[in-house]
């Protein structure tokens, strides 16, 4: 176990720099210093472990830094604390590809971005956001590794009144996940099926016109949906006519 | 005459009825203060009432109570909205049984330094970013409308914008020609029409400058150098500028 630190302004130009550097082809070396020196990190003033652990998933990872986090005020904005898990977890946020390389993402993968398209975007603090809005409705969102966003957070992650509206992402839980699989059901974000992810998203598009979706139940947005979803509804949702 | 065909039902709350004020709180957080008029919108006093902050893709969403009990919440501060000194807002009046949208107080756009805008809407509201790199300045094509964006690494750059002559004069005509360009040559929006959408506006606003608008996308490459002309005719940003240096 370790205990639970935020990078400092320092820090985070250092995690820059150690980036670029293993863009340009510099070995990755397991816990930098970075990690644990004082003079570019600093222990949270409550004293927090936090264990090296793999994860399946986005779900997993964000499942276990929810319960780790739930006594750090304020965590989900805090950049300094972001950056040092990114770090921390680094083999896994950026693991070898296939041929033998690690190729770091844009920064705001492992260092959280505070504005445009790309806040949001930071492996273990999307997810994190996600989880702890979500719960296990989320599991849709984060069922990719750690490393990779996946079609739904592409999907749905440019639109924040869609990705924090609670009853549409269970919705889209409850169309689009396989239980018996643990995994999306087969076709969900093919484009060329009826009911495709990206054509809610399109009917969702519509109905908010006229429907303030984002004070609705899941059973009720699900209920506005066309003929065209009938084949992922789940079954007591079937509608009458189907 | 273009009419436009209301199919949702919903009406149309007025921008006047809706006066936002922004400010910072003790932590630098930007925080709304709504003031709401319902009179002339004919909906049900039950009506319950949301307010929408949104910029970009960022998206935060307010309960403030009933048409008869309007009770914006304590804490509202804009956490989630991307960090820039200008927020759009949306007023929505939600009917409480089906959850349908009543009416509707679309685009109240809202800028720090001109923190309270009630029934108008800026041609060119002005943000500022912290993710323009090296660039001074950019025109954000948004759905809403353009947006000019200044770099906050700029020393004192709200001052700049509002007063510096050398800034006017190598800013300003260069956004029209670019947010003109986009709507005539981009975009390709017919001139003549009828609108209210925000490049009606900004038409309606250029052909001050010269008339007619052009017919085709052949005449609108002079006429968009006309209206900086005579923009800069009325302007007069390089005698501005010139005065400006010889008193500095």
């Amino acid at each position: 176990m370790t205990k639970l630190r935020r990078l400092n302004a320092k820090g985070i130009e250092e995690f820059r720099g150690f980036l670029q550097r293993i863009r340009d082809g510099e070995e990755f070396r397991d816990s930098p210093a970075i990690l644990y020196i004082d003079d570019y990190s600093q222990r949270l003033p409550r004293a927090t472990e936090i264990a090296p652990r793999r994860f399946a998933s986005k779900f997993e990872a964000a499942e276990y830094l929810a319960g780790v986090l739930s006594d750090v005020p304020a965590a989900s904005d805090d950049v300094g604390l972001w950056s040092w898990l990114a770090l921390f977890y680094f083999d896994q946020v950026s693991p070898i590809d296939a041929e033998g390389k690690r190729r770091p993402r844009e920064d705001y993968h492992y260092i959280p971005s505070t504005e445009g398209w790309h806040r949001g975007r930071h492996l273990l603090a999307g997810p994190y956001k996600l989880y702890t809005m979500h719960g296990r409705n989320a599991r849709l969102l984060l069922h990719p590794p750690v490393h990779q966003h996946g079609a739904f957070i592409y999907d749905l992650g440019f639109r924040r009144d869609l990705i924090t509206n609670r009853g549409l992402i269970e919705a889209i839980d409850l169309l689009y996940w396989d239980a018996k699989r643990n995994r999306a059901r087969r076709g969900a974000t093919t484009t060329s099926r009826p009911g495709n992810l990206r054509r809610l998203i399109a009917v969702i598009q519509q109905l908010d016109f006229n429907y303030d979706l984002y004070g609705m139940r899941a059973e009720e947005i699900l209920r506005l949906l066309p003929a065209e979803f009938d084949a992922w509804r789940p079954p007591p949702l079937l509608r009458a006519s189907a | 005459m273009l009419r436009k065909l209301n199919f949702t039902e919903r009406t149309r709350m007025p921008r006047s009825n809706v006066r936002v004020t922004l400010r910072r709180d003790a932590d630098g957080m930007l925080v709304f203060d709504p003031r709401l008029s319902f009179d002339g919108v004919a909906v049900p006093p039950s009506t319950r009432v949301f307010v929408e902050a949104y910029y970009r893709t960022s998206f935060m969403r307010f309960d403030c109570g009933s048409v008869e009990h309007f009770a914006p919440p304590d804490d509202r501060r804009l956490t989630d909205i991307d960090s820039t000194s200008l927020v759009r807002f949306r007023v929505k009046l939600v009917d409480n049984d089906e959850h349908r949208v009543l009416a509707v107080a679309e685009d109240i756009v809202v800028s720090e330094e001109k923190p309270e805008i009630a029934g108008r809407m800026p041609l060119l509201p002005v943000s500022f970013s912290d993710s323009l790199g090296e660039q001074a300045w950019r025109i954000a094509f948004e759905p809403n409308g353009p947006v000019l964006e200044l770099n906050n690494r700029i020393d004192n750059v709200k001052d700049v914008a509002k007063s510096d002559a050398a800034f006017f004069a190598l800013v300003y005509p260069a956004a029209v020609r670019q947010v003109l360009t986009q709507i005539l040559l981009v975009e390709s929006h017919a001139a003549h029409a009828e609108g209210d959408e925000w490049w009606n506006y900004w038409l309606r606003w250029a052909a001050r400058f010269s008339s007619p608008l052009p017919n085709d996308a052949d005449d609108a490459p002079m006429w968009i150098d006309d209206v900086v002309e005579a923009f800069c005719s009325q302007q007069q940003p390089i005698t501005r500028w010139r005065a400006a240096r010889s008193e500095g």
